[in-house]
This record gives C-alpha cells, structure tokens and sequence, in this order.
C-alpha cells in the first residue's frame, strides 16, 4: 500500500535529498486567488483574511505543496517611501523610485518592516494561515534581495549611474538592504513562514558582471542567509544563475531556483546531494499552454531532475502571471501525479 | 571604410574599460579618412555590437552594455554638439516605455539609434495605450518604438496596434523588453512588426524596415 505524506513530509523529503511519495510542487498564485473569490486584484491583495481564503481555496484545488504569504514584491519598497500601482489584469508594479538623490541615501535608515503596512499585511496572513494550516502544509514567505532592491529604490538606469560614478553610494545602500532583507526575513519566520524565499535576479552575470557579484554580492547574500534564522532559499526570478551556480550553492541555502532556460539536469548534477533545485515551468510560456503542454513541460522536468529526490517542480520566475488559466494549473497538478510519483520508473523505459 | 578585425577589438576593449579617451582616439584616426556617420557605423556600432551579442549569448552582464551604451553616447553628444553628426533620411519615428518607470531598456535603444544617426523624439513614459496610439498618429510617426518590462504591458501593446488600425494610421509598431525576449511568439500575438533581443540590433532592424542601406 502507498502511503501518502502530507506536504511537509513530501517537501522535507526533497529538501533531505530523499524520494518521498511523488516530486512535490508548487505553484506561486499571487493573483489568481482574488478571480477565485471575485475580488479585483487590490480588494485581495489589501485584505488579509481574503488571501488567507484564497490561498486555501487554491491549495485545495491544485493540491500543490505549499501556500505563500508573500503578496507582491512593490510593497518592499514601500518601506523606502515608494509607491505600488495596482492593475486589474496583472501583478502590482512600483511607481516612480523613490530614492534619487545621493542625500536620500545618505539619510536612509533600515526601515522596520513590521512597521509598513503592507508588509503587517502578508505577516498578517503568515500568521492566519499558520493557525489554518499547522505544520502540515509548508508556508513560503519571500524577498526582494538586497542587490535587487536597488532597482526599484533607484531605477534601474540610475543604478548603473551610480555603480559607475558612485560606487560607495551603492555599497551604502546594499548594506542597508542587508539589514533590511535580514529583519524583514525574521519577521516572517516569527509569523510562521517555514521558509524564506529571496528573489534576486542581479545574482546573475547577465545583468550585473560576474566578478562584482563574486566580490561583493556572493557575500552579501551570505551574509543574509546567515542573518535569517529559519530556511532560506534562493530564485534568480528567471535570470540565468550560470556559471555562478557553483558558488551559490556554497552559501548555504536549501534550495535554489535558477532559470527554466538553463539545463535542469546539469543543474541537478551541480547541486546533487547538497541543494534542492527548485523551478523547471516556465510562467510566461504557460499562457499558451493547453492541457497536453502541460503534461510534456511537467513529464520533462521530472525526468530531468526528479530522481532521487532534491527537485521540487515550481514556476521558475516566482508568480504564475495573470493570464495563465486555472485549467492549466489543474493540468500541472493532475501531470504531477500522474508522472511525479516515487519511484521513477517510467524513466528510460 | 574598411575596420581591421585588430582595430574593432580595441574599440570593443575601450568600451568594456570604459576608456572614453581611447576611444576618442580611434574615432579621431578614423576620421582623418573616412566621413563622421561611416566612422561611427563601421567602427563604434560593430564594437557596440559585439558588446550586446555577448550579453545575449551570457558572456557580458547588461550593466556593462548599459555602460559602454553611456560611453558612446558621451562620444555621440561631442559630435552632436560639434554640429558633425548627419542624420539619416528616414521615417518620422518616437520611443516610449509603455505603462513602467523603469526606463534602461529606452536610453539603450536611443542611445544605439543616435549612434547610427538615427533621429527618434523620446517619450517618455506613456501610461495609456489608446493615448499612446493617438499621439502617433496625430504626429504622424512612421515608426513608433515600444519598450516594456511586465508581461501584461507588453500584452498591451496590442491596444497600441488595435487604436492605430482604428485610425486607419500607417504607423508601424516595433517592441523591445525582456516580455519579448522571453516569450518569442508575443511580438506577433500583439500584432506589432517586430523586435530584437537587444538594443544594439535596432538600428539594423529599422534598416531593413525603411529599406535603408
């Protein structure tokens, strides 16, 4: 008889580098919860109790392995005086960046993120989906690391400016990111997330050069994973981790999620034994996907990366986007059963 | 003008070591040669080039193509302001940065299009698709350039495309931003004409769409 874990174990399982009953999998529905509840994309996103709802509604429908608290990335820089415009058919994005002189940075103090209210609202949820959940299902909060923060603090353009005419400036600021990402990573742990995931898409080499990430951010996020007390892992956001690879496993996460678009299965041999690998769907591709598309991306990803445990199957860019129907999600799910469950013996056959 | 395979690497290096006076220095000996835009478009925008095919095959990071991007136009601005660049014959064209205010993805482009001698207004950011069609139109653009940065503004494009068909406009719709890059087949789902992965490809692109040489 099969006997099946509850997510916990399944993930544990992964993360222990062990085959558990299937390969576990998650899908990061930000948005499409408030469709589930008939809410726009603000009324969900604003009201705790609603993401709370559609978090479960969600898990109940795709039985994926994990809920997040997380809500959506702008609401980071609201802590550094930004602003979040709200769409109806897509994610929130930030406003103009709020830092743009030099003196604002030189002024900046590390922001109390229990303090910012959007920021109270995800922990909010963190806690009332602990008090739903237990320790059976694994909830995942997230970040916006340090070196990516910038981004949106400053604009990107001005970003590079500054690396190029200021670098101390940058330096000052990513520390004060360090600080930020750390705090701000402890008081989801505190509301119950099992899990921190970073999101930093300038860990890769395509957009800031390799051996400044190697001088300065491979330390940084060191520094970052060792100031959070709980589980951390890292997301690239769909940006290639690359030759890097190698060097962030070394930093002492439990997983990291590099791009669909590199090579899984060389990915897998990297990590092997040492990190979960996390990711193998593609976000933006799922919007053309039909049932059958589904299945194949699934089929492939597992018999890429799944044996032998340390693989969970998840949305490589961290946010399943708007367009990508429900019955597409379904179809991951009922592919990941089919195909996912342990031991792997449809592979070379 | 002929550039020897030994003299583009120097300019690719300048660039990369953001050497600013090195690269005056090979534009400054081209010149006694050949004319001002045959210097730039046969020595800068092919070392430039080869800065962006790095980035696209992951050898380079985008900092360092934003960066050399910052040099060239610090060389253009010289020329400009010295009154010696031409442009070409062309379209009237624009660029905005649909529905976002992070803007990289446009100095790059604009910065690329100066260098080949190319005269594109700017606009800025441009939060309504509809709007953003009937400004082209009334300004009778031949050639309206789009960057975008989220998946759902880049869906949006295809208001951009819808308006202008609506108003009968000839205006032609090029996209650019990592939507595109990533998801190859969006370009034609939006209806817009085409685009490229990365800004140093522009000016070739609008080349072969005005069937300029």
């Amino acid at each position: 008889m099969i006997t099946l874990l509850k997510p916990a174990e399944r993930l544990g399982a992964a993360l222990s580098h062990q085959e558990g009953d299937r390969v576990p999998f998650f899908l990061a529905v930000t948005l499409h919860p408030a469709r589930a509840l008939g809410l726009s994309i603000q009324d969900y996103l604003g009201d705790p109790e609603a993401v709370v709802e559609g978090q479960l509604r969600l898990r109940h429908s795709l039985g994926h392995d994990a809920v997040t608290s997380f809500l959506y990335a702008s609401a980071e820089v609201e802590a550094f005086g930004g602003e979040t415009l709200f769409r109806t058919d897509g994610p929130p994005n930030t406003g103009a960046p709020p830092l743009t002189q030099a003196s604002a940075i030189e002024r900046l103090r590390v922001p109390d993120p229990t303090q910012v209210p959007a920021l109270a609202r995800s922990l909010t949820v963190a806690r009332g989906l602990k008090a739903r959940l237990g320790d059976d299902v694994p909830i995942l909060g997230g970040l916006v690391g340090p070196l990516s923060l910038p981004v949106v603090q400053l604009g990107f353009e001005r970003y590079l400016d500054w690396l190029m005419d200021a670098p101390e400036l940058i330096r000052q600021l990513w520390r004060i990111n360090e600080a930020f990402c750390i705090a701000w990573g402890n008081a989801q742990l505190a509301a119950g997330v099992s899990a921190v995931a970073i999101a930093e898409p300038l860990v890769s080499s395509t957009l800031l050069p390799r051996e400044l990430i190697r001088k300065e951010g491979l330390p940084a996020l060191r520094r970052v994973r060792e100031g959070i007390h709980g589980a951390v892992a890292l997301s690239s956001a769909s940006a290639p981790m690359g030759h890097l690879l190698p060097e962030l496993s070394e930093l002492g996460f439990v997983g990291l999620a590099p791009s669909c678009d590199e090579s899984l299965a060389e990915a897998k041999a990297i990590l092997q034994g040492r990190v979960a690998l996390m990711g193998g769907l593609n976000g933006l591709a799922m919007s053309h996907w039909g049932p059958q598309d589904a299945e194949a991306a699934v089929k492939q990803a597992i018999q890429a990366a799944g044996a032998g445990g340390g693989f969970v199957l998840a949305e490589h860019h961290g946010e399943i986007p708007w367009c990508v129907s429900e019955e597409v999600l379904v179809a991951v799910s009922e592919a990941v059963r089919r195909w996912g469950a342990y031991p792997l013996d449809w592979i070379g056959v | 003008m002929n550039v020897s395979s030994h003299t583009l690497n120097w300019a690719e290096a300048a660039l990369l070591d953001l050497d600013l006076e090195a690269l005056r220095g090979l534009v400054g000996e081209a010149l006694t040669t050949s004319p001002e835009l045959e210097v730039f478009e046969t020595l800068v925008t092919p070392a430039l080039e080869r800065i962006g095919r790095s980035w696209e095959d992951g050898d380079l990071a985008l900092a360092q193509v934003y960066m050399a991007s910052r040099l060239v136009e610090r060389l253009v601005e010289e020329h400009l302001v010295a009154g010696q660049l031409a442009h070409r014959s062309q379209p009237l064209m624009a660029m905005a940065v649909l529905e976002d205010h992070h803007v990289l993805g446009k100095r790059l482009v604009l910065a690329s299009l100066r260098l080949g001698g190319w005269a594109v207004e700017d606009w800025g950011v441009a939060s309504d698709p509809a709007l953003l069609a009937e400004r082209a139109h009334a300004a009778g653009l031949g050639i309206l350039l789009i960057s975008t940065l989220m998946d759902r503004s880049a869906r949006r494009v295809a208001e951009v495309v819808r308006t202008l068909q609506a108003l009968g406009a000839s205006t032609r719709v090029v996209v650019g931003g990592a939507p595109f890059r990533l998801n190859p087949d969006l370009c034609r789902e939006v209806g817009a004409e085409a685009t490229v992965a990365e800004a140093s490809a522009v000016p070739a692109l609008l080349a072969s769409l005005v069937g300029a040489p």
